[in-house]
């Protein structure tokens, strides 16, 4: 998962430190603020133990085995600011010493290893214990989640190497393979492998820790006050306006061909393909295109729009299944 | 001995023995050991942004080729660093490389013809070559410097150069107690290892793996507080200075402007010539 030199260019580079850097500002603001002077040697040692946990091998039940990258773990159990610092650092040390990521990669691989995962997983854990899911699985699939999304960043930034820059032969200048392939190729072994292990180690660990009563994670409690969601919202507002992203992808995404991009793959038509292949009038924005409207505003309105719809059907089966408050005298 | 725990042994050995092995060479007298932090610092930048920007495998085998020069007048050896890099560049760069030469992902005319109407192409050979050799040459000069300067020279020329305080020390921080948590991870593998007889089962090992992860996240969270203690009561002001103060020398300058004239020769000829 760590992005090394030489596959970026350096402009991509340059995004990535601008995109980390107020985080890497205001994680450290926050730790002076809230534990003085004490915070340094505490994420320098969280720090060591992020780089050291990378290296431990477990095996996954199948017999495959694989190490985790710890964001998700450092950000449940020291909260999403400290595991900003922490794992960053724990990746500077990887990237100088042991060629784990690049130097020129060192921004984006924080932003997406220290920045993106933790959050992602620390939000995923709150929601999940505020839906009453018990601790340890929310910490798996907060763990897996972290990952899934660590991924995602990581096939995005790759795949869309090769469409902004290319040499006057045609050649790819950086990584060079577009979306198409870059999107499956991180995403189907990272759901399969690495996160499964992330998802993994987050819980176990967080068991023991519960367990050994050190107060590392008691102090923390998640189902109490109310979550502040306005860097979820503005993580979705994010998500919303890069979706044109998706028109620098060549070719159609794997799986998802029409009748005649199959023909041309397969060399013929199945009979029950083509039977399902039904142009359908409630269609409103076949492949999100909105009639009158270029492509790029049309794909953000068509996210805009698939938001809301999702968001409604949320909040309605939120009302069909809020458990009721039992009225007095009720047994 | 089980397998699993070996295997394990030897990565926590190999990750100490490189530690060990940037600090001796560190130490050297040779020409690129001598020179001043802040400038390989500043040299090192202009290298690296260059191998970003040359599109040819021509100009980036020349940088490279430059660097093994430079890390042979440094004393250092030239086919162990060389050896290192091609396997770290072949592990995080090769498995990029290595698909991208053939015909399905990268068409153009064939430079080899294979079963099944797959191809090598020259220009997916080009794509392959210029991946590969950014990875090295951007590996190498990272090396030279880490290779050349005492970790804790590089922190403080860091902090010359204005990085915050904070950041400096955490990394400080980080990089001592990374060796001391590995060596004691080694040592609670090497006591398990020795008390194992058999085939150890996916369940157990994921057990242990937890006992021994969470022990040093305990060990870490104690430790931050006694160190801090340290820290206060040897009048820790933030700051990481180093015993040798810097002072830049016309070799120190001449460093810079070679990296500089090189960098600018590269990225020019780069850019008209092919």
């Amino acid at each position: 998962m760590h992005i090394p030199d030489g596959t970026i260019s350096p402009s991509t580079a340059v995004v990535g430190y601008a995109a980390v850097a107020p985080f890497w500002f205001i994680a450290s603001r926050k730790a002076s603020k809230e534990l003085k002077s004490a915070a340094i040697p505490r994420l320098g040692l969280y720090a060591a133990f992020s780089f050291v946990l990378m290296m431990f091998n477990v095996q996954l039940p199948g017999g495959t085995s694989g190490h985790a990258v710890g964001g998700a773990l450092a950000a449940i159990a020291l909260g999403p600011w400290q595991a900003v610092l922490a794992v960053s650092a724990a990746l500077a040390i990887q990237a100088v010493f042991f060629a784990d990521g690049g130097i020129l990669a060192l921004g984006l691989n924080c932003f997406i290893m220290a920045v993106a995962l933790p959050f992602s997983a620390w939000y995923a854990f709150r929601l999940l214990r505020r839906g009453r899911l018990p601790e340890l699985p929310a910490a798996a699939v907060a763990g897996w989640f972290g990952l899934m999304i660590g991924a995602l960043l990581v096939a995005i930034a790759l795949g869309i190497q090769p469409a902004l820059f290319r040499a006057e032969d045609g050649t790819a200048l950086y990584f060079p393979f577009g979306l198409a392939v870059a999107l499956p190729a991180m995403l189907i072994p990272h759901a399969l492998v690495a996160a499964p292990i992330e998802g993994l180690v987050s819980a176990l660990v967080y068991g023991f820790l519960v367990r050994s009563q050190s107060g590392l994670v008691q102090d923390r409690p998640v189902e109490e006050g109310r979550m502040k969601l306005w860097p979820a919202w503005i993580g979705l507002l994010l998500m919303i306006l890069l979706t044109p992203v998706g028109l620098l992808a060549q070719g159609t995404a794997w799986g998802e061909w029409g009748s005649e991009e199959l023909e041309k793959l397969a060399g013929y038509l199945p009979k029950g393909f083509a039977a399902g292949q039904l142009e359908s009038p409630t269609h409103v924005a076949p492949d999100y295109v909105i009639p009158g409207l270029p492509d790029m505003p049309g794909y953000v309105v068509s996210a805009v729009v698939g938001v809301i719809c999702v968001l409604a059907l949320v909040w309605v089966l939120g009302i069909a299944l809020r458990e009721r408050k039992p009225a007095p005298g009720d047994s | 001995m089980a397998s699993r725990y070996r295997k394990a042994l030897d990565e926590f050995g190999a990750m100490l023995g490189v530690g060990w092995d940037t600090e001796r060479s560190a130490r050297l007298a040779g020409w690129l050991q001598n020179r001043d932090p802040r400038c390989k610092a500043v040299a090192a930048l202009a290298l690296l942004i260059t191998v970003a920007l040359v599109r040819s495998p021509a100009t980036l085998a020349v940088l490279y080729a430059f660097c093994l020069f430079v890390t042979a007048t440094s004393r250092l050896s030239v086919t162990r660093l060389m050896r290192r890099a091609w396997i770290a560049a072949a592990v995080f760069t090769g498995l990029i490389a290595l698909p991208a030469v053939l015909n399905v992902f990268t068409p153009g005319p064939t430079a080899v013809q294979l079963p099944f109407g797959w191809a090598v192409t020259t220009t997916g050979l080009t794509t392959a070559a210029r991946l590969l050799l950014r990875a090295l040459t951007s590996l190498h000069v990272l090396w030279l410097v880490v290779y050349t300067t005492p970790w804790n020279r590089v922190l403080a020329a860091l902090g010359s150069l204005g990085a915050p305080a904070p950041a400096v020390v955490t990394l400080g921080i980080t990089h001592r107690y990374a060796f001391l948590l590995t060596r004691m991870a080694g040592e609670m593998m090497a006591s398990r290892s020795a008390r194992t007889v058999g085939h150890i089962d996916g369940a157990r090992n994921r057990a242990q793996i937890t006992n021994a992860a969470g022990t040093l996240l305990l060990h870490s969270h104690h430790s931050a507080s006694a160190v801090h203690g340290a820290m206060i009561a040897r009048g820790f002001t933030g700051r990481f200075r180093s015993l040798e103060p810097f002072r830049a020398t016309w070799r120190d300058v001449v460093l810079v402007l070679l990296a500089l004239a090189l960098s600018f020769a590269a990225w020019s000829i780069d850019r008209h010539a092919f």
